[in-house]
């Protein structure tokens, strides 16, 4: 190798990591926000809401139609799922935590699965779903334990990792009852309709900072609609509900977490 | 080396930024949560006036006349579904004129309406009128339905019949029941001598007219699902007759030259089976008559007392009453007269059994503790509900649809044998919205039709 030889090889190297370096820049700035869809109607469904949400709160208060029993089941409902949201994990899984290095396959998990599911809405689980969901959520805050350090001090980071998924647990738990009370007043279900009770629908919210929808809600059985006039009723009912309660007043501070929110429907426990 | 490592590892760090830049960025994290709330009230609709596009005037009226007219009989069909809600007119920021199609959503969200009714009303050369209509979900401020209908001027009323049951089946998915006829036992006189004539109406009590002049005695009277005939019983000569009586035409006939008295006649789904009862020495069984061939299959035979015989939608099965288990309980059979099987066991008795139209409901009149009251259970007996609870509610008839039921209430007669006044009401199968329907005199035994042809 020849001294010219060198510096056009250092050139042509310096240009290849330059280049290298700017498509990786792309990738980290420009990717992102390439997959995102550009929103649709923001402006419009903004602003007019707010006042429907409060019109219809203040006017369905007093016709809402006596459901004797439902109170109390609420209530019993409401207690075992916090509750069952609230248990402490078992030990073993924050010490996974901890040990689980690779961010990224993890970050991975919650996003594929739905990605993939609009397309086999029959196979959707939707409890498997909520799993991995809920870990995901557990998982955020948690302090990054990079250290492999003394023992005593890695047990500590645990405790407090352990802590902290706790805390978001229970954090996450108390957004899902605020949701979930709101939601009672907004959604009207079509009751008496035919096996209504049998239905179940998936809509998805992408929530400004201040609460309001980013874009219309998305049904995710969308196929469905076309085949069943029964269960395109019932997924409206679900979406119309989504809009009227808008804009959701939860806490500013966790917009992460509640940023994208998936409503199920499930009106099983309501009809007989 | 240790340079070199660093330096490697610093490259790699930098890949696997990159890839965490690529993928897990539009991945974040979802809150889900199941709803498994609601509430249940009507569903906030606006409908406008059809606007009139000229100033046409036909023999019922101008074209604005007629365009109110319609959207009136169409708010009040809604209203009395008891699952919409249609806003006061007054409330309106905007309205269409004839020649706006898409509203200004945001005029309609301000009023809460939740789906809109426009369209308009226009005079064809011929002398008929055009009528469109359009439905609009107003939070997703698309069209969800839209037809135009052409029509004599004085078939308005019927027009109005249809957009009601396209918009009820575009917002509740089930087909309406707006475009139907209702027909009764009118009765009048005192208690002693009772008038009893066959009158039919609208769903909504307009175009009342009596079938029969009240000479014999009419009891039962069914409408055949697929035509508009009426099957009823009559007392001709003391003696009580199936009869079979066509609309259009008018015309009378006696079904099946029977030696004994036949009664609670009524057809199959498909409208080619009449199935009945026959009494013959103080006991009575189940036949079914073919309507084609006039040929007649015994059904039951056992010595209690089998009547009232409703088939389910399918033609496949027929549900009945008899008292063979020692009281007068529900019973399901193939229509065959197969594989009978008791399907009410509560306590008190079971009558008048009728298979909903859309399959998943058995009505019936219960009777026991002093009353006579309306519910509802599976064909297989599970699930049993009462939906009223008075002294005497009787002889349930369900919506086409199979969504509301229609039966008649009579009221106590006071010492003095007065009052016993009797009326049509209606009902929702989840038991809300009761109401009375208007009639000229006393009724009982109603009977739905379906769906106007």
């Amino acid at each position: 190798m020849t001294g010219e030889n060198v510096d056009e090889f250092r050139i042509g190297l310096i240009f290849s990591a330059a280049i290298h370096i700017g498509l990786i820049a792309v990738g980290v700035v420009g990717m992102p926000d390439m997959f995102r869809k550009a929103p649709e109607v923001p402006e419009i469904v903004s602003v007019e809401l707010v006042q429907i949400a409060e019109e219809i709160k203040t006017k369905e208060q007093p016709p809402a139609v006596e459901q004797p029993e439902p109170a109390p089941q609420r209530a019993a409902r409401e207690e075992t799922a916090s509750s069952a949201e609230a248990v402490p994990p078992p030990k073993a899984k924050p010490v996974k935590q901890a040990k689980a290095e690779p961010e990224p396959a993890r970050e991975l998990v919650p996003r594929t699965p739905p990605r993939v599911k609009p397309k086999k809405p029959s196979r959707f689980d939707p409890t498997r779903l909520a799993a991995l969901i809920d870990k995901s959520i557990e998982d955020k805050p948690e302090p990054k334990p990079k250290a492999p350090e003394p023992t005593d001090k890695l047990e500590e980071a645990v405790e407090r990792s352990r802590l902290a998924a706790l805390q978001s647990q229970v954090e996450t738990a108390t957004m899902q009852s605020l949701v979930r009370e709101k939601m009672r007043g907004c959604w009207s279900l079509p009751a008496g309709a035919k096996d209504v009770h049998k239905f179940r629908v998936s809509i998805r919210l992408s929530l400004t900072p201040e609460g309001r929808l980013q874009r219309p809600p998305q049904i995710v059985e969308k196929t469905r609609m076309y085949d069943d006039d029964f269960f395109r009723v019932f997924a409206e009912s679900a979406a119309r509900a989504a809009q009227i309660c808008a804009p959701y007043e939860l806490p500013k501070d966790r917009y992460e977490v509640w940023k994208n929110m998936e409503l199920v429907f499930d009106p099983s426990e309501m009809v007989g | 080396m240790k340079k070199e490592t660093t330096v490697r590892g610093g490259l790699w760090a930098l890949v696997i930024l990159a890839a965490c830049g690529l993928f897990a960025a539009p991945a974040h994290a979802v809150l889900r949560v199941d709803i498994n709330q609601a509430h249940v009230a009507p569903l906030p609709i606006a409908v406008v006036d059809l606007p009139a596009a000229g100033e046409g005037v036909t023999h019922a009226g101008t074209l604005a006349e007629i365009g109110a007219s319609i959207s009136g009989v169409i708010r009040a069909n809604l209203q009395r579904s008891g699952l919409f809600e249609p806003i006061d007119t007054e409330a309106f920021i905007s309205t269409p004129g004839p020649n706006q199609v898409r509203p200004r959503f945001g005029d309609w969200r301000a009023i809460s309406a939740q789906a809109l009714v426009s369209g308009r009303i226009a005079l064809e050369a011929d002398g008929r009128i055009r009528i469109e209509f359009r439905l609009w979900d107003i939070f997703a401020e698309s069209q969800m339905t839209g037809l135009r209908y052409l029509a004599p001027p004085q078939n308005w009323r019927r027009i109005a019949h249809l957009i009601s049951d396209a918009i009820y089946r575009r917002l509740t998915g089930e087909a309406g029941y707006f475009d139907t006829r209702i027909v009764y036992i009118a009765e009048t006189g005192p208690q002693t001598e009772r008038v009893k004539r066959l009158a039919i109406m609208d769903q909504d009590g307009y175009n009342h007219r009596f079938l029969t002049n009240g000479n014999d005695l009419v009891l039962t009277p069914r409408f055949s699902p697929s035509r508009q005939d009426i099957t009823y019983m009559a007392y001709y000569n003391d003696k009580p007759r199936v009869y079979l009586y066509n609309i259009e035409s008018g015309k009378h006939e006696v079904l099946g030259d029977f030696p004994n008295m036949t009664f609670a006649p009524r057809f199959s789904p498909d409208g080619n089976r009449v199935v009945m009862s026959l009494a013959e020495d103080g006991n009575s069984d189940i036949y079914a008559m073919d309507l084609r061939t006039r040929r007649v299959r015994r059904l039951t035979a056992h010595p209690g007392i089998d009547t009232s015989p409703s088939y389910s939608p399918d033609n496949r099965n027929i549900v009945f009453n008899s008292d063979r288990g020692g009281s007068q309980q529900l019973y399901t059979m193939r229509a065959d007269g197969s594989n009978i099987k008791r399907i009410s066991f509560g306590s008190g008795r079971y009558g008048t059994p009728v298979w909903s139209p859309r399959g998943d409901l058995i009505a019936f009149t219960k009777i026991g503790n002093g009353k006579f009251r309306i519910g509802v259970m599976r064909p297989d007996g599970s699930g049993e509900r009462l939906l009223t609870d008075t002294y005497h509610d009787e002889g349930p008839t369900w919506s086409p649809n199979g969504r509301v039921l229609i039966f008649f209430r009579q009221e106590r007669f006071d010492a003095q044998g007065r009052g016993g006044r009797a009326r049509l009401r209606s009902i929702d199968l989840t038991g809300y919205n009761e109401m009375e329907l208007q009639t000229p005199f006393d009724a009982s035994d109603p009977a739905w039709s379906p769906l106007l042809p």
